[in-house]
């Protein structure tokens, strides 16, 4: 190829001496044409050339491109993770209804207080099989310096831990069940000793599912609490939240919405969802808190991404703008150069964004370690087509300003290499 | 010689200059936006504590934080707290967590009851109507009031009643932590607590130091604990940071190392843009040191346009932003700008001279076979 390069170098020079116009009846242009099929091949040929002869400068660019994509996809992957992973818990929630405070309509942060002849008028509606009480509190944690927001969840007959990752469930009076990565923060294992409520309890096991972004769940079995509650070891307000949730099982064959209708018609101190509408509640919660920022630092993530892209790949072309008057010079048409910029564009834009995809599984995983309460899962298969289509979009629209710049390149520029 | 003949290279290229500088300035940007919104809300979270005008906090025995706690005690209490050595003032408030509801929108937010004409614990800053609550009345923070359009003289609900907006405050609205303030009146009746208080907000003495006071109070009157604001709101603001917000810290780290990639890629490549002129540079007698010089000084051209285009960007959009979505507090802090300027220096130095070193090593009859 730099035989090539020279061998035109020379009949341009001839060519520029006879004052013929540089590429006008270039003699390579049917040398070319039978060497190596077309200018289209040149191209092609030339391409792979340029881009590997430059190697180090091209990692980069592709290392570059990659990081503003992953940036995209990370930031993208919080919001999903977030909402992911407030949305399982009450998801999961047993149980067909869950019964809570009129106008409340949250498990996330929720203060929900019913009454305690609640149960028993709820368990007399047609179609309702079993009722599970729950208590649930937001409280604060704290062990040593560390201090941590949590929501107790004093579980009855059902609604206890569904995940167990280390020790074992509560069995005994004064035990609890933390989350795992509540734990890891405050270093506590299965077997401590904690003083919690104001009171000391036994860390039974780690749960695992139990995370959120607000307050992380400790499990409690109910009678343990209200015991301690009237034996004064606990503070007034667990006795005021003693009653906070119903979880309904319904009769086989009962229709949810027509027993959920009653229910709320018979006790109206009550409110009913579906596990899943709690979730969906949970998720409009973190909205409510976080949604505009994160849709602020999304949109700035989307925007740097495009203009780093743009700018990436426009710094390159005229990086080889050298390259391109040799084009020129044996007699590469502007739709041929204009070819080589978009062409480089995209090859540059598809193998950073194979990087790109490596890069957000390494920065989801750097995320998992240093701050496990938020899951980035940046994957989703929308989330990529419409990343893969605004890059390749955005490569387009840089190569075709760098293709401006490209195809005014004066083929004299070759002698000032 | 050199340095004027790099400048003049480095202007010419306008092309390139603008590639380099725009994206290190869109990255310095990120990192600005990230950092700042985190310290904005860091702020705000505790606007109420630090805004409250109390020296030192008393609440119930065991509890240490205002932000998701529950405390009460004796609203009794604040003769007692009053006969303490180096008390200036004493205002009990009630405080709950609730959802306000405004204009069809619910809004988490921490409940302030206080009497009128207490003298701590009113809003710093009001941005229309009165500053003290009436019985039947609430103050709202403006972002409410903005975002839910609200204005003084309308009706909000919370707690299981209505309220009409008496007033509209400046800085007490966070994602975390807003205040709507009512009458001491209104919230003693709603939490069935016409005897309690959640909190005595106590302001010291001239002369007085907090730490010493609030061991005063703790030793003087007997089933309380007392905090010093400081300690307080250094407390609360870790505690509410983690329900939720830290997330954006989270977030910063991820695009101050992407930043870091693209400033130093940036930087490298357009410094090896001109390792051909370097090499010429070289080939015609000039030194090491000279040309480690010309590569230094391109590198901190492009570096401080850059910084420079970040900063511009970062004020414009923070106008923006007051603007658009209040809810979003952008705070650039000095010591962020310091560090930033510091990292993205160094970036670039070491982006920049890896390609001189290899200029340097060059052989200068090199350039002429090129």
């Amino acid at each position: 190829m730099l035989e090539l390069i020279k061998e035109v170098t020379g009949l341009l020079v001839r060519d520029l001496a006879n004052g013929r116009p540089p590429h006008a009846d270039c003699p390579l242009r049917g040398r070319a044409s039978k060497d190596l099929g077309s200018l289209w091949c040149v191209v092609l040929r030339f391409l792979p050339v340029l881009l590997i002869r430059d190697g180090g400068r091209t990692l980069l660019s592709v290392l570059c491109v990659a990081g503003a994509i992953a940036l995209v996809l990370t930031f993208e992957g919080v919001r999903a993770g977030l909402h992911r992973q407030t949305r399982s818990f009450p998801e999961q929630l047993p149980g067909a209804l869950v019964a809570m405070q009129s106008g409340v309509a949250n498990l996330l942060g929720a203060r929900s207080v019913l009454p305690q002849n609640a149960r028993p008028r709820v368990a007399r509606v047609p179609g309702v099989k079993a009722i599970h009480p729950l208590a649930g509190l937001p409280v604060v944690f704290s062990r040593g310096e560390q201090i941590s927001p949590v929501y107790v969840l004093a579980y009855d007959s059902a609604g206890g831990p569904r995940s167990i990752v280390e020790g074992r469930g509560i069995e005994n009076p004064d035990e609890i069940v933390v989350d795992v990565h509540l734990a890891h923060r405050h270093g506590i294992r299965s077997g401590d000793v904690v003083q919690f409520l104001d009171h000391s309890f036994v860390v039974a096991g780690l749960s695992g599912g139990t995370t959120n972004p607000f307050n992380p769940y400790v499990y409690a079995r109910l009678e343990n609490l209200i015991d301690l509650y009237l034996a004064g070891d606990l503070p007034e307000e667990l006795a005021q939240s003693a009653l906070s949730f119903l979880l309904i099982d319904l009769e086989d064959g009962s229709d949810p919405t027509a027993v959920r209708r009653e229910i709320e018609r018979s006790v109206p101190e009550v409110d009913v969802y579906t596990p899943a509408e709690i979730g969906e509640n949970d998720v409009r919660r973190v909205e409510g808190f976080l949604g505009a920022p994160l849709s602020l630092l999304i949109a700035i993530a989307w925007v740097v991404a495009t203009l780093v892209v743009a700018l990436t790949l426009y710094a390159s072309v005229l990086h080889r703008l050298g390259e391109l008057a040799v084009m020129r010079a044996i007699g590469a048409h502007r739709t041929d150069l204009a070819r080589l910029v978009v062409g480089e564009a995209i090859l540059v834009s598809l193998a950073a964004f194979g990087a790109a995809l490596v890069l957000a599984v390494g920065l989801s995983r750097l995320v998992d370690w240093a701050a496990p309460q938020y899951p980035v899962e940046p994957f989703g298969p929308l989330l990529i087509a419409r990343a893969l289509v605004s890059q390749v979009a955005v490569a387009c629209v840089a190569s075709a300003f760098a293709v401006r710049r490209a195809v005014v390149v004066d083929p004299a520029l070759v002698f000032a290499q | 010689m050199i340095l004027r003949w790099t400048l003049r290279n480095v202007f010419a290229e306008r092309g390139s200059l603008l590639a380099a500088t725009g994206g290190i300035a869109v990255s310095l940007l990120l990192v600005l936006v990230l950092d700042g919104m985190f310290a904005g809300e860091a702020e705000r979270i505790v606007a109420f504590l630090r805004d409250s005008g109390a020296d030192v906090w008393v609440m119930q025995p065991g509890v240490a934080n205002v932000h998701m706690a529950s405390s009460l005690v004796r609203a009794d209490l604040v003769a007692d707290v009053s006969a303490v050595s180096g008390v200036a003032a004493v205002t009990p408030i009630l405080y709950v967590s609730g959802f306000v509801s405004a204009g069809g929108r619910e809004w988490f937010s921490y409940i302030v009851g206080r009497h009128a004409d207490d003298e701590l614990g009113a809003p710093r800053r009001m941005a229309v109507g009165a500053p003290s609550a009436r019985p039947g009345e609430a103050i709202i923070p403006d972002v409410v009031a903005k975002e839910s359009g609200i204005g003084v003289g309308d009706a909000v609900s919370f707690l299981g009643r209505d309220f009409r907006v008496a007033g509209i405050s400046s800085g007490t609205y966070s994602m975390a932590n807003s205040v709507t303030f009512a009458s001491y009146e209104d919230l003693a009746d709603l939490l069935s607590a016409p005897n309690g208080a959640s909190y005595l907000l106590v302001k010291a003495a001239n002369g007085v130091d907090a730490k010493t006071l609030a061991e005063r109070i703790e030793t003087a009157v007997s089933g309380v604990d007392a905090l010093p604001a400081g300690e307080l709101i250094d407390r609360d603001r870790r505690l509410a940071l983690q329900m939720g917000v830290d997330v954006i810290r989270v977030m910063t780290w991820i695009g101050s190392l992407v930043a870091a990639l693209v400033v130093a890629f940036t930087v490298y490549s357009a410094i090896t843009t001109r390792t051909r002129e370097l090499a010429v540079a070289k080939s015609l007698g000039a030194p090491a040191r000279s040309l480690h010089g010309a590569v230094v000084l391109h590198a901190i051209v492009l570096l401080s346009l850059g910084y420079g285009a970040a900063g511009a960007m970062a004020i414009a959009l923070r106008e923006v932003v007051l603007r658009a979505l209040p809810q979003i507090a952008l705070r650039y802090t000095a010591s962020t700008l310091s560090i930033l300027a510091l990292v993205a220096t160094t970036l670039a130095l070491v982006a920049a001279i890896v390609p001189a070193r290899r200029v340097a090593r060059v052989d200068p009859a090199l350039v002429f076979r090129r």
